[in-house]
């Protein structure tokens, strides 16, 4: 399985974080300070390849098509800009994605539920799950083409299916670990089954939820490339395929990029959701002194 | 009838109880109404099994108990329980916890109860705290409050003050016998804190390897002196039979 780093580290930032309500000075230089030491890594990245492929095109090392410069690439990406082309390939990447996704979490949920509520459904499904879950999703894309067809059936359903395991394991591990102090004090309120589960055991499970679907998103990110550089006509890897044929790396570069981008802001719409979802969370690492 | 009766309860963990391994074995007490009752024992001799079962969380091997007449069988807002780690739900802030029990009894004026009882533990301005954002005191006096809310008619209260430091502890005490002179409520308090029983209770129950090994009436008037001659003695004879048993096992 494809560990989501960002993930990882978000959720580990969140325990690190100091639990001060006023920030000091000093810790809003420290903040301001690693804010600038990340632009500038991320600058540097540009300038040394800007740098390192101008010296290539000038002292000639190798052939100079192979490694476009930034200026190139944005160049590359105005032309697409104009054409049209680069507004549809994002559309259609990100409904492929998007539709995959949500399917792939809302049947996780699902069957993540029913698994943790019924012994004898987890008994019948986990052994099947087991087997075939370390199975790369990527190898059963050329199974759905043929029983789906070269459509967008087949690619939703890839990225769904590497979307759902993530998240049916977290969603069951949340639901298991309820602490049952909590489920008894709703006992004692006079909750009955139903709201226990609605009122207890789901929101406890949520952030776990969420921490699969983070996990799920790089995953599906990875089935959707690969689904579209399989079989497609038009999306971000289609691109990259098709610019092959052609030897055309500043287009491979382009779409690489826009990949990388478009990851970062789902996934930043996903820690966003968890910041107002979690508040109860938060405030408990931010605030927790007596006053 | 008693207010609350439990008869020859038995009870142990493991499936093979017949073997006289019981955490409780033939506990027999009655609780009166409107009474304040203290459950003492060292850690382990199933105080915790005890206020399960009184709750209706778990179930006895034999026996039985009645709070208000009616066996207990399941869990029930009837009886409201403070736990020691107080259990509060995390997602909710202050009043929707307190707001819990009598929401979900459809009370429309759900909010106005929760305000009122935020009110009497001392935490007005705090109902849009989230509990991570508390003191354990704090969090503790919810926890009361929350468990008042569905208005049980018995409560029962495991090692509330267990976590708290010895400050906040004799605070919180106060506190509690305050809300129990106001409630009325009948209360079963568990407690390690010889101190404590003898501070809070109208009568102390001694549990020790299973048994109830001291049934005993504290007549002292409110609010009691921790350092009177009636106080020292009634803490001397509990610890008398806390410490030394064996004499006792032996009569
Ligand atoms: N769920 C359980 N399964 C098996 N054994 C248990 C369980 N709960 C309690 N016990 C056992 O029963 C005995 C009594 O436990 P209990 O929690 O009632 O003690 P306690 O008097 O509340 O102790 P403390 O003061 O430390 O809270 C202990 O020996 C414990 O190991
Ligand atoms: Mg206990």
């Amino acid at each position: 399985m494809v560990f989501n780093r960002t993930a990882i580290e978000e959720t580990n930032k969140k325990f690190q974080q100091k639990p001060e309500k006023s920030v000091t000075i000093s810790q809003h230089k420290k903040k301001n300070h690693s804010r600038s030491a990340q632009s500038v890594s991320l600058i540097g990245f540009f300038v040394i390849w800007q740098v390192f492929s101008s010296l290539n095109a000038y002292f000639d090392w190798f052939n100079p098509q192979f490694f476009p410069s930034p200026l190139i690439v944005c160049r590359t990406t105005w032309g697409y800009i104009q054409d049209g082309t680069l507004i549809s390939s994002i559309s259609a990447s990100v409904i492929r994605v998007l539709s995959g996704f949500v399917l792939g979490t809302i049947v996780g949920v699902f069957l993540g539920i029913i698994m943790a509520r019924s012994k004898m459904l987890n008994d019948l499904i986990n052994p099947v799950l087991n087997m075939l879950g370390p199975i790369p999703v990527y190898a059963f894309l050329p199974i759905f083409m043929i029983w789906f067809g070269i459509s967008e059936v087949s690619k939703i359903t890839l990225i769904a299916y590497a979307t759902f395991l993530p998240v049916l394991t977290y969603t069951m591990d949340g639901i298991k670990n309820v602490n049952p102090t909590w489920i008894r004090s709703a006992m004692s309120l006079g909750a009955n089954e139903w709201q226990i589960f609605n009122k207890v055991i789901l929101r406890a499970a949520l952030p776990n939820v969420f921490i699969g679907m983070r996990i799920s998103l790089a995953l599906a990110f990875g089935a959707l490339i690969v689904a579209e550089m399989m079989g497609s006509s038009e999306g971000l890897g289609f691109i990259i395929v098709n610019a092959r044929n052609w030897f055309k790396l500043d287009d491979m570069f382009m779409s690489c990029i826009l990949i990388g981008l478009l990851y970062t802001l789902f996934n930043y719409i996903l820690i966003l959701f968890e910041k107002i979802l979690f508040r109860w969370k938060k405030d408990g690492l931010q605030s927790a002194i007596e006053r | 009838m008693a207010f609350v009766e439990v008869n020859s309860l038995f009870k142990s963990y493991d499936d093979s109880g017949f073997q006289g391994k019981y955490v409780l074995n033939d506990i027999n007490f009655k609780v009166e109404e409107n009474e304040f009752f203290c459950v003492i024992g060292h850690s382990g001799c199933g105080k915790s099994t005890l206020l399960n079962l009184l709750a209706g969380f778990i179930k006895p091997d034999k026996g039985e108990i009645y709070v208000n007449g009616k066996l207990v069988k399941k869990p029930s807002s009837q009886q409201g329980v403070v736990f020691q780690d107080h259990a509060l739900f995390p997602w909710y802030n202050v009043i929707e916890n307190v707001a819990f029990g009598p929401k979900i009894a459809g009370k429309k004026d759900a909010y106005d109860i929760a305000l009122r009882l935020i009110k009497m533990v001392g935490l007005e301005g705090y109902e849009k705290k989230f509990p991570n954002s508390l003191s354990g005191g704090m969090a503790q006096r919810v926890g009361i409050a929350r468990a008042l809310a569905s208005n049980p008619e018995l409560l029962l209260m495991d090692e509330p003050l267990g976590a708290l430091d010895a400050m906040t502890r004799e605070k919180m005490r106060m506190e509690i016998l305050k809300i129990w002179k106001q409630t009325k409520k009948t209360v079963v308090f568990i407690t390690h804190s010889i101190a404590e029983a003898v501070y809070l209770a109208d009568r102390v129950i001694v549990l020790k390897d299973g048994k109830i090994f001291l049934n005993q009436k504290i007549e002292m008037e409110r609010p009691r002196q921790i350092h009177s001659d009636q106080f020292l003695k009634y803490t001397k004879m509990l610890e008398k039979v806390l410490f030394d048993s064996e004499k006792l096992i032996v009569e």
